[in-house]
């Protein structure tokens, strides 16, 4: 089995939990915090939600209704999805007031 | 204590790297539970999806102290770690459950009533997907009539009784508040989780969750489902606010219901008249309640 931390674990604004220093040995195990992915959820998906972004207003709906939190914000801030943590679902593409999320198969990325 | 909205709601994550359906509406509305009332808070989630979605070794998806009850303990769980949180004098700390349907309305209703009855301030959250979801899309007693499940394949159940009504049970334990919300309504979700953890005592929120794997809908069908139930009659929103309850919305007149059937498998095997039938529950249900409203808001005790 892969060990957690060698997993690529792009950030997602997670708020892993904090360890409480008493507690500093426990579990005893390869046991990840919130906010890690330990298994990629790539293979999950058919679909991907390609963003137009030049009419995005910001207006973060994609980001409320998604059910992973796999949108996040760029510099600029526009929505952009992390590639490990969509599932392809398309409810963000469904809730855009302005129809600029497209999903596409995953094949023809 | 800032206002919970959507526009509050902070960046952070708390519930992130579940392994939750594509399109999960119970996994959906746990996320916005848990960015709305932040790290402070205390979960308890009972044996169902939640539980085995949320707590994978070896990653925790929760970033907020959680903890699996007992199928039928959820309440009694939440109140032994309000008196714990009350003896020890703090007072940041809000305390959820999160159930399903099933631990709920069936296995763990006596065990949500003892909490009810002992006062201690805990917001208590049904995520409904209408079915014991996690063994497998067994029936539950909050399963509306006409759902195709694995224990009812035809639609039609050896029992004749409508959907238990989750909010009536809680609001006659004479909690300060009770009320339900759909994923299709993030705002209303929000302003009653809001109010909620500003009472003093229990609450009790009934969240509509539809779940694309049991139900055979379309991953994306469920934040229109979630407002295709409302417009339809067959969701009402309400709040039970101190003895007086609200209807939040009152359509005029309702949506077709093939609106919210259609898309779903497990409504698929109906006939007109069972759809007609659902239809006349369904009025049944609204007269009732616009008597309870009239009668809550004109009682002297109120
Ligand atoms: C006492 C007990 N009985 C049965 C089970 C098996 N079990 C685990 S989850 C589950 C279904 C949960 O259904 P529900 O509460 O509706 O939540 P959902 O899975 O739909 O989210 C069952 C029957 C159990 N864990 N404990
Ligand atoms: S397709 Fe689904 S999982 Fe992927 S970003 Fe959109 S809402 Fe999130
Ligand atoms: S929902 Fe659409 S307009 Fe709004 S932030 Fe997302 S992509 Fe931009
Ligand atoms: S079976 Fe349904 S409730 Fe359970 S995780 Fe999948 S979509 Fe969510």
């Amino acid at each position: 089995m892969k060990k957690p931390e060698e997993v690529s674990n792009p950030p997602c604004h997670l708020r892993p939990f904090k360890r409480s220093t008493s507690l500093a040995i426990w579990p005893n195990s390869p046991q990840a915090d919130s906010g890690h992915l330990a298994f990629s959820n790539k293979d999950w998906r058919n679909m991907w939600p390609q963003i137009e972004w030049q009419a995005c207003n910001s207006c973060s709906l994609c980001l409320l209704f998604c059910p992973e939190g796999a949108i996040s914000w760029n510099a600029n801030r526009l929505p952009i999805v992390q590639e490990d943590w969509c599932k392809g679902c398309g409810l963000c593409a469904r809730e855009c007031p302005k129809n600029l999320i497209a999903m596409i198969p995953q094949t023809h990325r | 204590m800032k206002k919970i909205s959507i526009k509050m709601l902070p960046d952070d994550e708390y519930f992130v790297g579940h392994k939750g359906c594509g399109g999960c509406g119970g996994s959906l509305i746990l996320r916005w539970t848990l960015k709305a009332l932040g790290e402070r808070c205390h979960i308890v989630i009972p044996a169902g999806c939640m539980s085995a979605i949320g707590f994978i070794y070896p990653q925790m998806a929760l970033g907020v102290n959680a903890m699996i009850a007992p199928f039928a303990a959820t309440g009694a769980v939440l109140s032994g770690i309000a008196a714990v949180i009350r003896a020890k004098g703090l007072t940041d700390i809000p305390v959820v459950g999160f159930a399903g349907d099933g631990a709920t309305a069936d296995i763990g209703l006596q065990s949500l009533s003892g909490a009810l009855d002992r006062r201690e301030k805990i917001i208590y959250i049904c995520y409904d997907n209408e079915a014991y979801m996690n063994t497998g899309i067994q029936r539950s007693s909050a399963t509306p009539q006409g759902a195709r499940t694995t224990t009812s394949p035809s639609g039609q159940t050896a029992f004749a009784g409508s959907k238990k009504d989750l909010l009536r049970i809680a609001a006659a334990h004479g909690i300060p508040y009770a009320a339900t919300a759909s994923v299709g309504h993030p705002a209303d979700f929000l302003r009653k989780l809001d109010r909620a953890r500003q009472i003093d005592g229990p609450s009790f929120l009934h969240v509509f969750a539809p779940c694309p794997t049991g139900w055979g809908c379309a991953t994306d069908a469920t934040t229109e489902l979630g407002r295709s139930v409302v417009t339809t009659g067959l969701w009402p929103l309400l709040e039970w606010d101190h003895g007086k309850i609200r209807i939040n919305q009152a359509p005029h007149s309702f949506a077709p219901l093939a609106t919210y059937l259609a898309p779903q498998a497990r409504f698929r095997g109906l006939e007109a008249n069972q759809i007609e039938a659902l239809a006349a529950e369904r009025d049944r249900t609204w007269v009732a309640l616009r008597a309870w409203e009239r009668e809550t808001t004109n009682s002297v005790l109120a």
